[in-house]
């Protein structure tokens, strides 16, 4: 991977990142940093997880409010500013819907739209999973919380709740296997990345794979959310 | 400079510690205490008494003695109603006023009751280290809101402190764990107190800890289990009435505590109160079964927040390598039963559950002071900060769990012609609907140049800084023009006003309370009615006759009691309901893990 290098405006010396190791000092940035480039990184589909969290915590130790807590004002606000960068930097490429979303919105100088309906590959679980979240929805009305043990153990004892719950988690496991289909996918248009000049068609496919994340990410949250409430 | 010391202020005891040669100590006081009671006596307010000297004249000054104020920090007036601790002070406040507390003559906002403590403990650290001490880290139950963390700060300012750090609680005790015991894997701190509960987890790498999620309820703690306590008590001795007699309750809640804590140890335990009113005496036995029903459906709201916790972390159990516990209220047996069920392995008890949080608060002030200069700690936002949209909705900013400090940017503009200000509101919180969010403050965009709808662009900046607290920054786009916001918070009532609500507070608080209780009691009646009917139908048979008559007795009682609108008669009856129910509740609970076993059927 090349790395990319920026030059320190107070040393003069070529440094990775927004930290000058040469001459220890953190260096001014203009408003919105290239997350890439924070992390010293090629902008491209994937990335080696645990490069990026090693680089974040490299950094985190030098740009943390902690680190220069006696420095003077202005320094203080600009690392509270590159700190915060820094956090959301990390946040965005290791996610990989984030991370696509932000990679075509640097190629395409505007980040996408998010998607506002259900992408056609991933709309068969997401009507089962709807469906199924109405259903739950209906049983969990019906019921409310209680302080006896007695009401506790009916519930336990409560057929529907348990056929819900093998439901859910046979749901569980269908998500699970659409998102690493999709991680596959990214990591088969990462190895184009370079051999293709034109990427207009890429970057297409890889917004609709972020689309297809969004949704994922959605069921899924609706289904641990349903399960806790069935569960408790 | 002056040294930092790092604070522990809880609900019911406060803990001072400093890094004293590489190793964080809890700083006693001039007594030898290493807890100082979160209590402050008030009743002559140019001289307030704080800690056991606060404790010891509760009895005599119960109205001016403030205990657990922690749990009325930055809350506002329609708050104060979610508050069902044992209180012997008035606590006044409305719709979106500061909650104020009532003693020795006068109104004080929470913040100024905290500071006693906080300058009692600065005194104790200047005492031992033979220094003036001007500078803090204090911690914050994790779950803590932006009022209440700002509310914080106040008070250590308010007591001479420079605050350079609000620290997480749960955060601060695995600091003070991970340092010594582990240096890489993830954990779970589970951090349940006199008033709070608060669970997060953590990755510890080398020298770092990462948390990866935190979720909690800033209203559930021993108090509630003392509370819970405190009713089972009177149920028993339905002669003595206590409710306007405060030096009773005080009594009545101290009683309530030694029991508690004696059941951690003990199966049962004796009750006995001689002329606790009316010169009428209490005396009651409670076995450790007993207290667990009393407190079983608090403790299991803990089971969710844990479930919630290692699902925002996308984590299960079993990735978990240890469970730390932390706080007081974690020596209760059914606490840590609990907890080994969620998470599958027995927990860590070997930090001290009453210090951790200051020993840890004593480590990151020392990393603060350029000493512990590979140790770094990366906390998380507790709750999603967002802007209130068309049709009252959240928009979502900054979603919870984010590491901070974290910024985000949001452009705002008109929505009609010629318009020159924008309102903007901003919220935490979970839910989707504004409105059932916290309204952390609103503010206004002024002095856009009037244009057509939507032309103007003004760019907000939303900053939360490492102590977890919101700064908010306007930025025209034409003109480039910064302004730091000022967020309308809770406006200052005016003394008339609080004098009215000190009466109103008083008249009404106790009728209303009971009202409510009586219609909540009957609704769980029924329905603790109806799951009794359907277990006797289903499983009553595995019963002796003997169990079945007590049942049907117990079940009769309850129903005679929904009727009679009778709210400690109808409390009673329950609970001899609950307690005959124990057995049958076991055989459910036994045939539901059966019935799941056989309907999976044989695995291959």
């Amino acid at each position: 991977m090349k790395e990319i290098k920026v030059k320190c405006l107070s040393c003069g010396s070529l440094e990775r990142g927004d930290f000058c190791g040469t001459c220890h000092t953190v260096l001014p940035i203009e408003q919105e940093v290239d997350y890439f480039r924070l992390f010293g990184l090629e902008p491209r589909p994937a990335v080696d997880r645990e490069a990026l969290k090693a680089t974040f915590l490299d950094l985190s130790q030098k740009l943390h409010p902690d680190r220069n807590v006696q420095a003077d004002a202005e320094t203080r606000d600009r690392v509270l500013g590159l700190s915060a960068q820094l956090n959301r930097g990390y946040s965005t490429l290791s996610d990989t819907k984030e991370r696509l979303r932000y990679l075509v919105g640097k190629a395409q100088e505007e980040e996408p739209a998010e998607a506002n309906r259900v992408p056609p590959e991933i709309m068969e679980l997401f009507f089962e999973v709807h469906d199924l979240m109405q259903e739950v929805d209906a049983h969990l009305k019906a019921k409310k919380p209680s302080l006896s043990r007695i009401v506790a153990a009916v519930a336990e004892t409560d057929e529907d709740k348990h056929r819900f719950l093998e439901a859910i988690a046979g749901l569980k496991v269908r998500t699970q296997k659409r998102f690493a289909a999709v991680e596959d996918e990214v990591a088969r248009i990462d190895a184009e990345w370079d051999a293709v000049p034109e990427r207009e068609k890429l970057l297409a496919r890889l917004t609709e794979l972020a689309d297809v994340l969004s949704y994922l990410g959605r069921l899924k949250r609706s289904l641990a959310q349903k399960e806790l409430a069935l569960s408790t | 400079m002056s040294k930092i010391i790092g604070i522990d202020l809880g609900t019911t005891n406060s803990v001072v510690a400093v890094m004293d040669l590489g190793i964080p100590s809890v700083i006693p006081d001039a007594d030898g205490q290493r807890l100082t009671p979160s209590v402050v006596g008030l009743a002559n307010p140019d001289a307030p008494l704080v800690g056991v000297p606060a404790q010891r004249q509760a009895a005599v000054h119960a109205t001016d003695t403030i205990a657990s104020v922690k749990r009325f920090m930055g809350r506002r007036g329609d708050e104060i109603e979610g508050e069902a601790m044992a209180r012997t002070y008035t606590v006044i406040g409305k719709g979106d006023a500061p909650v104020k507390v009532v003693a020795g003559g006068r109104t004080w906002a929470p913040e100024e009751v905290s500071a006693k403590i906080l300058s009692k403990l600065k005194g104790d650290a200047e005492r031992y280290l033979e220094e003036e001490v001007t500078r803090a880290v204090i911690t914050v139950p994790a779950y803590f809101n932006d009022a209440q963390r700002a509310a914080t700060k106040r008070a250590g300012e308010l007591a001479g402190f420079v605050v350079e750090r609000i620290v997480n609680e749960p955060t601060a005790a695995c600091l003070a764990y991970g340092l010594d015991k582990m240096k890489q894997g993830v954990v779970a701190v589970y951090d349940l107190g006199g008033g709070t509960f608060d669970i997060s987890i953590v990755e510890i790498q080398g020298n770092v800890f990462k948390v990866l999620s935190t979720t909690g309820n800033t209203r559930l703690g021993g108090d509630d289990f003392d509370r819970a306590v405190m009713d089972w008590l009177l149920l028993k001795a339905p002669e003595i009435d206590v409710s306007s007699d405060l030096e009773a309750q005080a009594r009545l809640k101290e009683a309530a505590e030694q029991a508690k804590i004696a059941l951690s140890e003990q199966d049962e335990t004796e009750v006995a109160i001689p002329f606790l009113s009316g010169g009428k005496s209490l005396k009651a036995v409670l076995t450790r079964a007993t207290f667990e029903s009393l407190i079983a459906s608090k403790v299991d709201e803990t089971r969710a927040a844990c479930l919630q916790a290692l699902h925002d972390a996308s984590l299960g159990p079993d990735a978990i390598e240890a469970v730390i516990l932390v706080g007081g209220s974690t020596r209760i047996p059914l606490v840590r039963r609990v907890v080994a069920q969620v998470f599958g392995k027995e927990p860590d008890t070997s930090v001290n559950p009453d210090e951790a949080v200051a020993l840890g608060a004593a480590v990151q002030a020392d990393i603060l002071a350029g000493g512990a200069s590979d140790t770094l700690l990366l906390d998380v936002t507790p709750l999603s900060l967002g802007i209130e949209t068309f049709g009252g909705l959240m928009n979502v900013i900054i979603p919870r769990n984010t590491t901070i400090p974290t910024k985000a940017g949001e452009l705002f503009t008109t929505a009609v012609d010629g318009q020159k200000a924008v309102n903007i509101h901003v919220l935490q919180g979970e839910r989707e609907m504004a409105g059932d969010n916290w309204t952390l403050g609103r503010f206004s965009l002024e002095g856009i140049d009037p244009q057509p709808a939507g032309i103007p662009r003004i760019g907000v900046q939303f900053t939360i800084d490492a102590d977890g607290i919101l700064h908010v920054l306007a930025r025209d786009t034409a003109t480039g023009k910064e302004k730091v916001v000022r967020m309308k918070a809770a406006v200052d009532i005016s003394d008339a006003d609080v004098e009215q609500m000190v009466q109103e507070a008083v008249a009404h608080a106790r009728a209303d309370v009971q009202k409510r209780q009586l219609v909540e009691a009957q609704l769980s009646a029924d329905e603790m009615l109806r799951a009794t009917a359907k277990a006797l139908e289903r499983y009553g048979d595995k019963l002796s006759s003997e169990e079945r008559k007590r049942i049907d007795a117990a079940w009769k009682g309850v129903k005679e009691a929904v009727d009679a609108d009778d709210l400690n008669g109808l409390k009673e009856a329950k609970q001899v309901l609950d307690e005959a129910t124990q057995k049958l509740a076991d055989i459910m609970f036994a045939e539901a893990v059966k019935e799941r076993a056989a309907s999976k059927g044989p695995t291959s």
